[in-house]
């Protein structure tokens, strides 16, 4: 098993308060997992790198429009030269794919969170491939080189029906302990109301969600919720006990989230 | 621009024709489309629904846009023998989103037009290439998350690469949330307290406002946020991206066709939303015939406040 840790722009300012910790993980995950508008914070990423000289390298990137397509490029590239051309990328949209196969055949792409319900049913006891077109999917994806899918976490083994797959080889990545939901393109913290006469060239990102995360709490609902960015997560319990089962479902690697 | 119509009925055809929708689109069971809802049961509604839209002269389509179903009935083999037999009958094109079935077709050489479906949402020129490249696309069908301007590169893309396009009329499709991608609605990663169909975009609706803190001890986010945050939490989410300004400029740009896709809809409700469409269309003829495009905007917009 591998252990990762994703950090997210506020704990790579406060690195020094993981100290010791950093020791026990061979990976470290950084980028924006899900929004676009905070892509610019990661432009420096040859920098960032410097801090995690012996540790193996995951990009997060979302889901882009052509606004960000090429900062995307310029920063896969500065991190791909910096490290050695040895680093993963989580990709979050099928553009992202097309660009990393075209110009980066090197780098090993991960299906992330986001992309991932494309091929898996998520429930808080299961993971399945949503149908036998999914498994397709995911054939034709290795096809192209891309065999890891991320998912959230679980607080025990989860049912899957990964035995239809069993001719694919195929991992998984698990991130704990916050469980997406869902995403949006215009987020619910840090955008102004957009008028219906509004002519809207581009997302006027305030970026104010890197002030903190919300907790939501409602009688709706057991669980409470996370409003992180432009996602919407609900905390699930991890128990590390667990971890010997987790291979048994392709989890191969496991990603602690200091935030969501 | 023209408007496509979902049908769930067959005596819908001839009165969606008569009030103005150029296109059509059904869902039959036995082939996985998006939601399910109210999808045709037997071959012989599908065979009908085609001879219809024929004799009225309307192109009709197939929704095989489904990601997930809950029939575990639908076997990839099947599916595929089933969507050969309606492409024989003369449906004009599939609308499909996911990859392993376009890989499918790519690969067992079925002869069909495919639309891609915004449940597989194209929010770049790549992502765009990704799909004509490795499978051929005759149309794509734009995500309301993605606002006309937005989308220039991907049209200008479509026009070269002789793709139509297709949006989605402002008024009648609004969610902010990726659509294929969402789980605020179907209960499967949280536990209810309250039995509800509502997902948790409403929290407020029908019961207490849901409270918001901030995650961080520490921190203390300003008034302002916390209201924002509080307000889109409870009421439906975070701002609309494709509004009334961004559906001109969709009709500026070229984009060839509006999409009205509420399966669940009564028919007299389908025939009333056609209706509201095409006198939204006619009207932004009639304006860009007379005025230029920045007048006609400011006129097309007033007609909705």
């Amino acid at each position: 098993m591998e252990y990762g840790i994703k950090l997210n722009y506020s704990d790579l300012k406060n690195i020094n308060a993981l100290g010791e910790k950093l020791k026990k993980y061979d990976w470290v995950y950084f980028g924006s997992e899900f929004c676009e508008n905070l892509l610019d914070l990661y432009s420096d990423a040859d920098n960032i790198l410097k801090k995690f000289k012996n540790k193996k390298i995951c990009f997060l990137t979302p889901i882009i429009t052509d606004r960000y397509a090429d900062k995307l490029l310029y920063i896969i590239k500065k991190i791909f030269y910096t490290n050695n051309r040895k680093i993963e990328v989580t990709a979050n949209d099928f553009g992202t794919i097309n660009i990393l196969t075209g110009r980066f055949p090197e780098v090993k792409i991960n299906i992330g969170r986001h992309l991932s319900k494309h091929f898996f049913s998520f429930k808080k006891d299961a993971i399945k491939f949503h149908t036998e077109f999914s498994i397709y999917a995911a054939k034709y994806f290795k096809e192209l080189g891309i065999k890891r899918y991320e998912i959230s976490g679980y607080n025990k083994i989860p049912k899957t029906n990964f035995h239809k797959a069993k001719k694919i080889d195929f991992n998984i990545t698990m991130f704990y302990p916050y469980t997406l939901l869902s995403t949006t393109r215009t987020c619910l913290i840090g955008l102004n109301d957009i008028k219906p006469e509004e002519t809207i060239e581009k997302i006027k990102c305030n970026k104010e969600c890197l002030c903190c995360d919300y907790v939501v709490k409602t009688e709706k609902i057991k669980e409470e919720l996370i409003v992180s960015q432009n996602s919407t997560f609900v905390k699930a319990e991890f128990d590390r006990n667990m971890e010997k089962g987790l291979s048994k479902i392709k989890v191969d690697r496991i990603v602690f989230s200091v935030s969501p | 621009m023209r408007i496509v119509s979902c049908v769930t009925d067959p005596y819908e055809i001839p009165v969606l024709k008569k009030i103005g929708a150029d296109e059509i689109y059904i869902a039959y069971s036995k082939i996985l489309n998006y939601g399910e809802a109210m999808s045709f049961k037997s071959l012989a509604d599908v065979i009908s629904c085609v001879k219809l839209a024929k004799k009225n002269k309307l192109k009709i389509h197939l929704a095989a846009n489904g990601i997930a179903s809950k029939k575990e009935t639908i076997t990839l083999a099947g599916m595929i023998g089933d969507i050969k037999k309606i492409i024989d009958i003369g449906i004009d094109g599939l609308i499909v989103s996911n990859v392993g079935i376009l890989k499918i077709i790519k690969k067992e050489r079925i002869n069909v037009n495919l639309h891609l479906s915004s449940v597989n949402p194209v929010f770049n020129t790549y992502a765009l290439d990704f799909f004509h490249s490795n499978f051929g696309l005759s149309r794509v069908i734009l995500p309301n998350q993605l606002s006309a301007r937005e989308s220039e590169g991907i049209i200008n893309y479509a026009k070269e690469k002789k793709i139509e396009t297709e949006v989605f009329y402002f008024k009648f499709f609004g969610c902010p949330y990726i659509n294929g991608f969402c789980y605020m609605h179907n209960n499967s990663l949280y536990t209810r307290n309250i039995k509800s169909e509502r997902g948790l975009c409403l929290l407020g609706k029908g019961s207490k406002k849901a409270r918001i803190y901030s995650f961080n001890n520490n921190i203390n986010p300003s008034k302002k946020i916390i209201e924002r945050v509080m307000e889109r939490v409870n009421f439906g989410g975070s701002p609309r991206i494709l509004n009334v300004s961004s559906f001109f400029d969709f009709y500026s740009m070229g984009v060839n066709f509006v999409k009205y896709g509420s399966r669940t809809d009564s028919s007299n409700l389908k025939f009333y939303k056609v209706k509201v469409i095409r006198k939204a269309i006619d009207r932004l003829s009639e304006l860009t015939a007379k005025y230029d495009l920045s007048e006609a905007k400011i006129r097309f917009m007033e007609s909705f406040k």
